[in-house]
């Protein structure tokens, strides 16, 4: 028994000195789909790297986006300052206008009472 | 070709080199395969290199996005976003590139911030430099902008290993309109040792806005640090916005006649004015500018409005008519008092000179509006006296019933409790009727008297004000907060239309004729009361006293929209703050702006019609010419051109205001004129 055990551990490592261990097992036959497990190996490495890549695009995405909105909100907020009131009459004081607030509310346009319109 | 062996066996180079190339790889992968048991078996590592090897994890805290405060017409009121701190590590910088492009990044930081000039920050850099410093602050307060163009500048750009440039953000909160309403926007302090840390909207609604923080870990990969997508994520939960019911324009329009009427007086501590809508109860506009010392700036540094409160004065009589009328003991404004030379027997009090006025010119009895025009204190404690002076519980559970004792749930926390005497308290005396009466012994705040005159208006239906419409987030409404009523009728319909009149009568011929010629028809009381000191009596040392001037009301007076109130605080002066002058004067300016831009106040005309034909043409309005002089001609009807077409016809000179067709002409029509002279014609 030892004897044997001793012959195939013998057998094996010449087999693998030699380059012929697989083919020894009878695996010649499936040299694709070792070939591919090597592939697979090969590319889910790969994959990971890319995964690691990508995610760290995706956090300079995101930064890239919070600072987007960040600058969104500024501008909103500039939007606000400026339209407020007060703002536009300095604005507009600033630039030589003689526009000036209504002294009167503006005349809105009701439905004639007799229902006429400009074509009748 | 390759050789063959003594077995036989074909030989070649490529044969050969591949062999041995896979020898190596054999060797290789035993060595590793060794390695890896090994190192799972019995490994120590370096702790030094164990650290730098193992990945590193750091927990990140992602701060919630506050909520926004809102305007009735969604304009914000208050946002968040970051800001950014600026600080340079002066160590790591090339010296060539220091010594050849300092010069040009100060010069930059400089035109960036605006705060500093370029030497000084050459002087602050090379300072650092010097001490070797790898944490110098260089400014804040910078947007996101002003950090992108120092970015650019040279030195900077090298990245914060070369260039040292090290960039800290924190939120902070910023108004687009300054600080226009900002006690009632409010705020949070951060400081736990200061009492009201929770101040107006942003205060009181303080959980909503902050939304819930959230986290997750980060791991290093050979590219930086990415997010792990694990259960350990935790989603931060964004603020909710709080849409409130400020018009930013009426807020504006008060501020500025407020600030007006009261920032060149240096007697005068400070005002508050509030607009409220009278159906709803929301309030439109709440200003309260205070001064901080003596002489000092207004602002808005203490909710005046919901947290001053004190004896009212005048404007607390309307609630003494409104007793009477509701229980019969007034039955109309026409009713007679007995003037008595407006003394009140009994009391001590000070003849009424109103009283004493009256009755040289008109007799010894004088009508219930009369009194109430010119504000008199002997008529109201008359009244008082002669139908509750044996039950003055049943006059003050009266005032309570218009809720003149309660304090109501508010938007914003530090609405002051008001205060009514107690018949049944030991300290109760008789002058604490007469009293309350006319607007002494009781305690309100300017919100309290409004929203009782907001009642009036109302025709007896008592709303509760409220600054708060709803909450929304994600585009959703998620709460609705809007009106509420305090009470469903707090007097008769009839009542509240007798004291509308009377409070239009004020207007036109009483104590506030400053309001007369408002846009619109407007009905109020004035009060002016004297401040109690916290030590009793109401005058200084030196006979000074403190005045509290206030005007109250609504408009338009037919058909209220707005109720309004303008209150007034001074220091000690010699000089009386009546609320008939400063208050009615600001309230004015409000209302007239209001009417400017409301669109209640649109005339309308209609979208279609038929233009009414001429009976007269321009040739049949020709002037007589008699003697040199012609006769001025009727202008009326007609359109800009077709006027000055007709004065120049005759030698007269136009002048014009206004747009669309003549209304009135000076001089009128027919009046002799001399050849050039001018006719003023207005258009409307």
């Amino acid at each position: 028994m030892i004897k044997k055990i001793f012959r195939f551990l013998g057998n094996s490592l010449s087999a693998i000195l030699k380059g012929e261990f697989l083919v020894r097992l009878g695996l010649a036959r499936y040299f694709r789909q070792v070939l591919f497990v090597f592939l697979m190996i090969g590319a889910v490495i790969w994959a990971s790297l890319s995964i690691d890549s990508t995610l760290n695009r995706v956090e300079r995405n995101k930064k890239e986006l919070r600072d987007l909105r960040t600058l969104e909100t500024i501008k909103k907020f500039k939007l606000e300052q400026r339209q407020s009131r007060e703002m536009t009459l300095k604005t507009l004081e600033r630039m030589g206008s003689r526009l000036a607030p209504a002294q009167n509310p503006a005349v809105r346009l009701a439905d004639a009472p007799d229902g006429r319109t400009d074509t009748e | 070709m390759g050789k063959t062996d003594s077995n036989g066996s074909y030989r070649d180079r490529v044969g050969i080199l591949l062999y041995v190339f896979y020898l190596l790889m054999l060797v290789a992968s035993v060595f590793l395969i060794f390695r890896l048991v090994m190192i799972q078996l019995d490994f120590n590592p370096d702790p030094e290199i164990e650290k730098k090897l193992t990945p590193s994890s750091r927990r990140v805290k992602v701060e919630a996005a506050r909520g926004r405060i809102l305007s009735a017409d969604g304009r914000t009121l208050a946002m968040t976003y970051p800001e950014y701190t600026l600080f340079v590590d002066c160590t790591v910088q090339e010296a060539d590139v220091w010594r050849d492009s300092l010069d040009l990044l100060c010069r930059g930081i400089a035109r960036i911030t605006g705060k500093e000039t370029a030497a000084r920050y050459k002087e602050l850099l090379t300072g650092g430099r010097k001490r070797g410093s790898r944490y110098m602050k260089l400014c804040e307060g910078l947007d996101i902008t002003q950090l992108y163009a120092m970015e650019k500048l040279p030195i900077f750009n090298m990245g914060q290993n070369c260039g040292g440039l090290i960039a800290q953000t924190r939120n902070r909160r910023h108004y687009p309109f300054g600080t226009l309403g900002r006690r009632t926007i409010g705020f949070v302090r951060d400081n736990s040792e200061v009492r009201n840390r929770y101040v107006g909207i942003e205060g009181k609604f303080d959980e909503a806005l902050s939304g819930t923080d959230g986290e997750f870990w980060t791991e290093k990969t050979d590219f930086g640090h990415v997010q792990r997508y694990d259960t350990s994520f935790v989603k931060a939960c964004d603020g909710l916005d709080v849409h409130t019911t400020i018009d930013i324009d009426f807020q504006l329009f008060a501020d500025k006649a407020l600030r007006r009427n009261i920032e060149e007086d240096p007697n005068l501590e400070g005002g508050c004015l509030v607009v409220m809508d009278v159906r709803t109860g929301a309030i439109r506009a709440m200003v309260n500018l205070l001064r901080e010392k003596t002489g000092g700036p207004l602002g808005e540094i203490s909710n005046l409005a919901i947290g001053r409160k004190g004896e009212p004065g005048s404007v607390f009589k309307t609630s003494c008519l409104m007793t009477m009328l509701e229980d019969g003991h007034v039955k109309s404004l026409q009713d007679r008092i007995p003037t008595n030379r407006g003394v009140l027997p009994g009391y001590g009090y000070e003849p009424d000179t109103h009283i004493t006025s009256y009755e040289k010119a008109h007799g010894s009895s004088i009508p219930i509006i009369e009194g109430f025009k010119v504000s008199s204190n002997y008529m109201f404690r008359y009244l008082a006296v002669k139908h509750y002076g044996k039950r003055p519980k049943d006059y003050i559970a009266k005032l309570k019933s218009y809720h003149l004792g309660d304090a109501f749930e508010f938007d914003i926390e530090g609405l002051a409790a008001p205060a009514l005497p107690n018949p049944e308290s030991e300290m109760w005396s008789r002058t604490d009727l007469t009293g309350a009466a006319t607007g002494y012994a009781v305690d309100q705040t300017p919100l309290q008297i409004l929203t009782f005159y907001n009642a009036i208006a109302n025709g007896g239906r008592m709303m509760k004000p409220y600054l708060v419409d709803s909450i929304s987030g994600g585009n959703r409404t998620q709460k609705v907060l809007g009106p509420g009523v305090l009470e469903k009728s707090i007097c008769s319909r009839a009542t509240a239309d007798t004291l509308v009149r009377a409070l239009k009568y004020v207007v036109e011929e009483g104590t506030a004729t400053r309001l007369r010629g408002a846009r619109c028809q407007v009905a109020g009381k004035t009060g002016t009361a004297r401040v109690a000191l916290d030590s009793g009596g109401y005058s200084n040392r030196d006979g000074q006293k403190k005045y509290q001037g206030t005007f109250v009301g609504f408009f338009p007076a037919e058909d209220p929209q707005y109720s309004i109130i303008c209150t007034v605080y001074s220091y000690f002066s010699d000089k009386v703050y009546f609320g008939g002058t400063i208050p009615a004067a600001t309230v004015r300016e409000v209302i007239d702006r209001i009417c400017d831009t409301d669109p209640y106040w649109r005339p309308s005309i209609p979208e279609a019609g038929t233009v009414p034909s001429m009976e007269t043409t321009v040739g049949d309005r020709v002037a007589e010419v008699v003697n040199g002089e012609v006769k001025a001609p009727d202008f009326q009807g007609l359109g800009l051109r077709d006027a000055i077409a007709l004065a120049e016809a005759e030698g007269l000179e136009c002048r014009h205001c206004g747009t669309g067709h003549v209304t009135a002409q000076e001089p009128a029509p027919g009046t002799r004129l001399k050849s050039g002279e001018t006719v003023m014609i207005e258009l409307r």
